[in-house]
């Protein structure tokens, strides 16, 4: 499977926030968007999923105009997980995971058996069967965050794209949500995320685009984007890009540097 | 050192500063008072001659000898004062009727409305009705606390004088002896108040008779539905209890809803209806139609359902007012026609034409009546 | 064993294919207390003679029985009953379903304006001397017209994101507005014989339910209910999110204009038939939630119930307890709010 986004232009109405973005991800891939607060990343990928209207430029999966889907299709190729947040009624995860079947789903059907498995499996996948009967409003962020993941998944997609899946977790949340996001993306799930974090995209990322102010805009490997002089053009502040190694892992890593 | 003295003593400063302001305001005023009545003696002199009444609420009120122009602020008073000195109205409280407007000559019925005070129910304009300077104000109806503490109010208000009337059936006579008094009307008032006597000697004849024998049980019904009834112990259906008949609403108020099944469970023998949409009888229609739920109901099966008179204004209810006097009659020979025979028709025309200089032809009979 | 807690029971419930035992319970409560009800009232009735009457009906027997008992029972009990059990599912349902929506728990059925329109419109009929039916067509006319002037102000106004607060917003100013003009008119009505009927009328009453209006509800009350029953479920992934709910397949505009205008049906209907009665579209889908769950599954069904069987209940009392009849609106809010207040109190986290 292979999303290409092509010389989008994405705003509000007559509103231009960023033009002439290109970029691909293929399945197995994992695409983080970076780039500082304002920039228009939010906007992006409202637009690749539908949510705005793109006011130019085309979003082909395999070579087919998204846009030009049905909203079924496109729910069942896009898998979206927001930033938890928390919902004014208590369901419990269970239900909250089964939404996702929504995309399969009949005009006037609710979720059958089959449905039910495979909210089960998705729950299973992220290993967070235990949380199945707890109420969601009632369990922590990181919790809600992986409920979400679980949910996406049940959309069966192809993509899944990710506002910030890592805010508001504790570090070892964190880290745990990203290995679950390298476990998806091993099974072939194609991933964009966006970030605030350049480290992470060490820890997870194959591709990264970095976005930066005056649209500007450069996509590519980790290597070739993630450099200290980008990174100090896109956030405005000096940074230190590290190695380190054990055993069995190379491992990088930035820091800014503080006066 | 100017300065100095005035910042030592800045507070007695402005305090000196604000009593003399107080002080030549209210020369001010006092002298504006004074200067204003000069000129008032100066062209009429007669009228500012003064006499103190005490109303039936026991209020001594100061009015002006000659009373030209006069007020109702309720409706039960504006009939009173039609009936007795329409030449001295100023204007109504509410809209009158197409069907009323018939039986009242145009001059007195274009009289400008000037809504009314009842109770919390306040829709007079203040005024419009100062700048028709009407001499003094009257309340008929019930003599309570409320009413002379609205009436002190209204009078403080608006500087006019306001008269408390006993409005209830028996004193009727007593009241149009005393307002034509202070009008000016004494022969017109002695003839209605004679008639008004006549009434309720012949009415009270009648109890006594009712008494030794059966007591009709009545439901007074209002409202689009006619679901809306008043108790015994109200204004409203005092009438009833005049008459000699028996509200089967025992307590509630002037204004209470009842289901249908309270009624049926009452079985009244007789049904008075309150019907305001006039020829068409709606409520009356209702009630005895094929299928309704009344049908089982006493007064039903045996045809003694009657809609109550209003023209020109209603003779039992809404108000209550000086037209009971002819509803009374109705009344007890539609109730019991036995005990008191009249010929309703010729009743009803001796009364128009006393009490509303009214003529009556052949087809109003039928506007009366709905037959 | 799991000490007992609102979470556990709600947990319990869903597991086990709650709907089916909740309704299963709540469906002979109902036709128990439409019993019940119906041997209630002003007018005595033994039990012994409703079976004869009922006797009587099915096997074409004479029993001679007072004429009034079948008045009483066909006539008067029996309409009110079916429009109690009408109107107390409409109000639950629709609140339920606007809480959805809106995704706020404190949301009633009046929010977008129905029942200030429907007052307005059966005030208008009043004053000008409609007849019953008139006056309920308006009623009814002028509740749809209130919400749709809602809708196309919120949508000439609204921005993208901000559907829903806009919504409401202007649903409020519509309320006001009509509520404004039912003042108006209740000013220049006559004193004596329209303000009274206009201010008992606004009060809410099911005095004149007859078989007539029953049947007449009836078309409003299906074509809302049903379509809100078929999409209960959808209406969960609604109520967690508008933007979620897109990206997950669901024509959110779609659904909630569907939501609205059956919504809209149910409360104007209610409303052109018994005036205007507060607080069961807001108390009830709130109980039924501390039972039930929020899943609309179970949530929209046992709301229907629990309407139905509170009003029944009021109504009763309402028309038996004394000779005057109290208005319902009277008696759902001394009952809805002191309720409400205590509901509040044994809150979930979930939604305060």
């Amino acid at each position: 499977m292979r999303l290409e986004v092509c010389d989008a232009v994405c705003g509000y109405g007559t509103k231009k926030v960023v033009e002439n973005i290109s970029f691909t991800v293929q399945s197995g891939e994992i695409l983080c968007l970076l780039g500082p607060n304002g920039v228009g990343k939010t906007t992006l990928f409202k637009s690749i999923l539908g949510l705005i209207k793109m006011l130019g430029g085309v979003i082909k999966v395999d070579g087919e105009n998204v846009h030009a889907w049905p909203k079924k299709k496109l729910a069942q190729t896009f898998g979206y997980v927001p930033q938890a947040h928390t919902p004014p009624f208590p369901f419990t995860v269970r239900d909250v995971v089964i939404m996702g079947r929504t995309a399969y789903l009949g005009k006037f059907a609710s979720p059958s058996k089959v449905d039910e498995e495979i909210a089960e499996q998705a729950l299973d996948t992220l290993g967070i069967s235990y949380l199945a009967d707890r109420v969601y409003t009632e369990i922590s962020g990181g919790e809600r965050q992986l409920v979400l993941i679980a949910r996406a998944l049940t959309q069966q997609p192809q993509i899944l794209i990710m506002d910030e899946p890592t805010s508001n977790l504790d570090f070892g949340n964190q880290a745990r949500v990203l290995g679950q996001i390298n476990e998806l993306a091993k099974k072939g799930l194609a991933v964009i995320m966006t970030s605030h974090f350049p480290n992470h995209v060490f820890l997870c990322s194959t591709k990264v685009a970095l976005m930066q102010k005056n649209n500007k805009f450069s996509v590519g490997s980790v290597e070739d984007v993630v450099t200290e002089e980008n990174l100090k053009s896109a956030y405005g502040i000096d940074v230190k890009i590290t190695t380190a190694a054990d055993d069995c892992h190379t491992l990088r890593s930035c820091i800014p540097i503080i006066n | 050192m100017l300065r100095k003295f005035y910042l030592k003593n800045k507070h007695w400063i402005a305090s000196t500063f604000v009593l003399l302001l107080v002080i030549i305001l209210m020369a001010g005023c006092g002298s504006r008072e004074t200067s204003s009545e000069p000129g008032n003696s100066k062209q009429e002199n007669n009228e500012l001659e003064t006499c103190i009444v005490t109303d039936h609420a026991g209020r001594e009120v100061e009015i002006p000898a000659k009373v030209e122009k006069v007020f109702a602020i309720g409706p039960i008073g504006s009939i009173f004062l039609y009936t007795l000195a329409p030449e001295k109205m100023i204007g109504w409280n509410n809209e009158l009727s197409d069907s009323a407007r018939e039986f009242i000559p145009e001059e007195y019925a274009n009289l400008p409305v000037l809504g009314r005070w009842a109770g919390a129910d306040v829709t007079g304009n203040v005024e419009e009705i100062l700048k028709l300077a009407p001499d003094i104000m009257i309340n008929v109806g019930s003599i309570t606390q409320e009413w002379v503490d609205l009436t002190d109010q209204i009078q403080e208000q608006t500087g006019i004088p306001v008269l408390n009337i006993d409005g209830s059936f028996f004193e009727i006579a007593n009241s149009y002896g005393f307002l034509a008094d202070i009008l000016g009307v004494e022969e017109r008032g002695s003839l209605l108040a004679a008639y008004a006597t006549d009434v309720i000697k012949s009415i009270e004849d009648l109890r006594e008779r009712v008494e030794t024998g059966t007591q009709r049980t009545v439901y007074y019904g209002s409202g689009e539905q006619g679901l809306s009834t008043s108790s015994r112990e109200s204004i409203n259906a005092e009438m009833l209890e005049i008459i000699g008949a028996k509200n089967v609403a025992e307590s509630g108020g002037g204004n209470m809803e009842v289901t249908i099944e309270q009624i049926i469970t009452w079985n009244p023998d007789v049904i008075l209806i309150s019907d305001t949409s006039g020829a068409e009888r709606k409520v009356y229609q209702m009630i005895t139609a094929e299928d309704s739920p009344w049908e089982n109901i006493a007064a039903v099966n045996n045809n003694r359902v009657y809609t109550i008179p209003n023209l020109p204004f209603d003779w039992i209810n809404r108000p209550p007012s000086v037209m009971r006097l002819i509803g009374a009659k109705w009344l007890a020979h539609t109730l019991y026609p036995d005990l008191y025979p009249i010929d309703i028709r010729d009743e009803v025309k001796e009364f128009m034409k006393l009490f509303f200089n009214y003529e009556l032809k052949v087809d109003d009979f039928e506007k009366i009546f709905h037959e | 064993m799991k000490r007992f807690s609102m979470s556990n029971t709600v947990v319990f419930l869903q597991k086990n294919r709650a709907e089916y035992y909740l309704t299963a319970i709540l469906v002979p409560v109902l036709v128990l207390v439409c019993l019940c009800s119906l041997t209630m009232g002003r007018y005595a009735i033994s039990l012994s003679d409703i079976f004869s009457v009922f006797y009587t009906k099915i096997f074409a027997v004479d029993l001679a029985i007072p004429a009034n008992v079948e008045t009483v029972l066909f006539k008067v009990r029996i309409p009110r009953i079916i429009a109690a059990v009408l109107v107390g599912a409409s109000l639950s349902v629709s609140g339920a379903s606007y809480q959805g929506l809106f995704r706020n728990p404190m949301v009633s059925p009046d929010i977008l304006g129905a029942s200030a329109g429907a007052g307005f419109g059966a005030a208008l009929g009043i004053l000008l001397s409609f007849g019953t039916v008139g006056i309920q067509l308006y009623s009814f006319l002028f509740g749809l017209g209130a919400v749709a002037l809602a809708v196309v102000v919120s949508s000439a106004i609204t921005r993208g994101n901000n559907v829903t607060l806009v919504l409401v917003l202007t649903g409020m100013v519509v309320s006001t507005l009509f509520s404004s003009f039912v003042s108006l008119i209740k000013y220049v009505a006559d004193p004596y014989s329209k303000l009274p009927a206009i201010t008992f009328w606004l009060m809410g009453s099911l005095s004149t339910a007859s078989m007539k209006d029953v049947k007449m509800m009836l078309f409003p009350f299906l074509l809302g209910v049903v379509p809100l029953m078929l999409l209960r479920w959808k209406l969960n992934v609604l109520s967690f999110g508008e933007e979620e709910a897109k990206t997950m397949g669901v024509e959110t505009a779609k659904l909630r204009l569907v939501v609205i205008i059956c919504s809209t049906l149910l409360t104007a209907g209610s409303v052109s038939v018994c005036g205007i009665i507060g607080w069961i579209g807001l108390v009830i889908p709130h109980f039924a939630r501390m039972l039930a769950g929020p899943n609309y599954k179970i949530l929209l069904p046992v709301s229907l119930l629990f309407g139905s069987i509170f009003l029944i209940i009021v109504d009763t009392v309402a028309r038996s307890a004394f000779p005057l009849e109290i208005p319902l609106g009277i008696l759902t809010s001394l009952v809805g709010a002191p309720f409400f207040i205590y509901l509040l109190f044994k809150g979930k986290r979930g939604w305060l």
